[in-house]
């Protein structure tokens, strides 16, 4: 903002030299110039600012854009600039020309800065430093134990045996599941010519292949393809159960129905699943809120007491 | 285990059944929450029992 307000100050003789003869150690904030494109204030007040965010559609019509644009995306620079006693300038500030002092860099020296308020000077960063740092993050503490990988312990062999098979296949062949390359070709053109749909009730069902998938209309196949599949991941199918004693009132005599999961088919199915071992833990854990001072951490699951 | 009450049917009898929801508590509670891992399954839908409208009306005759 320094060097859009007056052309002719130069940044080289706000900074000091090196002996300390120079005018003392000032500092500058940067946030106009890395957010704000280099406008005059003509421009600034004709064109809205449309903000670079990918995801932001907003346009910023009036000065105090910069603001807003940091509120919207950088909210932690807010934070350190409050903690620095840091001041954000959003716009250069309206001061009428008869008030406002021209600077002339080879008459007026940077020593007398304090006859110019619009070029305002920031207090030393040294002594926003001695502040004490913010409090740490809460951590979790988890036994050494637990965060151990399981997954060779518990994924099957027959898993590991088709992951080799698929890796085996593919390096031998590169036109997997085809067998030769003319094949793939041939493919890849009824692909084209027939669509996709055409594709996979015409072809792949002649062929055979692994690569039919099913289409699941409805709720009810989708239940019945998790209720029969195979190596035991399966869930577990519905049973009917009647409560011939209970009725629903006396009005309606009819027995109550209601249909229910075996609880430890289904459970055994949520423990096999391949997709969790990651993520399992078989150990007991103490689960802290915060580090200093060391609180327990109350869930809907860690509720018992140690 | 937990439940829920949840709406079956609109125009038939506005039915309601408390689901009967399970999951594993090895798992941590980020990864439980995600809507994709299908961590949660249905136990049973236990039905709600239907008022009987006249049983008021004979408790306050009788």
């Amino acid at each position: 903002m320094l060097l859009r307000l007056n052309k002719s100050l130069k940044l080289a003789e706000l900074i000091p030299t090196a002996d300390c003869s120079g005018p003392a150690s000032t500092f500058v904030h940067s946030y106009h110039e890395r957010f704000s494109p280099c406008l005059s204030l003509t421009m600034l007040q004709k064109t809205p600012f449309r903000c670079s965010e990918f995801s932001c559609r907003k346009k910023f019509t009036s000065d105090s854009w910069p603001h807003k644009h940091i509120k919207l995306h950088q909210p932690e620079h807010l934070q350190v600039a409050r903690q620095k006693n840091l001041t954000i300038h959003s716009a250069p500030r309206h001061v009428d020309p008869a008030q406002r002092p021209e600077f002339i860099a080879k008459k007026d020296s940077v020593e007398d800065l304090d006859v110019f308020p619009y070029l305002e000077q920031h207090e030393n960063i040294v002594d926003s430093e001695s502040q004490p740092p913010p409090p740490p993050l809460p951590v979790t503490e988890i036994y050494s134990r637990a965060s151990a990988l399981l997954s060779n312990h518990i994924a099957e062999p027959w898993e590991r045996e088709a992951h080799r098979c698929l890796e085996t296949t593919i390096q031998n062949n590169p036109y997997f599941p085809f067998v030769m390359h003319e094949k793939y070709k041939n493919m890849q053109c009824g692909i084209k010519k027939k669509g996709m749909k055409m594709y996979y009730d015409n072809v792949l069902k002649e062929e055979n292949t692994t690569l039919h998938f099913p289409s699941f209309k409805n709720g009810d196949l989708l239940q019945n393809v998790l209720a029969s599949m195979s190596d035991d991941q399966a869930l577990g199918e519905w049973k009917l159960h009647t409560l011939e004693d209970m009725k629903w009132n006396d009005n309606d005599q009819c027995p109550i129905k209601y249909w229910s999961r075996d609880i430890i088919e289904s459970m055994g199915c949520l423990m096999r699943q391949p997709a969790y071992v990651k993520y399992l833990v078989y150990a007991t854990q103490n689960c802290f809120n915060s580090n200093t001072p060391p609180k327990r951490l109350y869930t809907e699951i860690q509720t018992a007491d140690w | 285990m937990m439940s829920d009450r949840t709406h079956l049917l609109n125009f038939a009898g506005n039915k309601k059944a408390w689901t009967v929801y399970m999951t594993i508590g090895n798992l941590s509670e980020k990864i439980r929450q995600i809507a994709p891992t299908q961590i949660v399954v249905i136990v049973a839908p236990l039905p709600i029992l239907i008022k009987n409208r006249n049983f008021s009306q004979k408790r306050l005759e009788g």
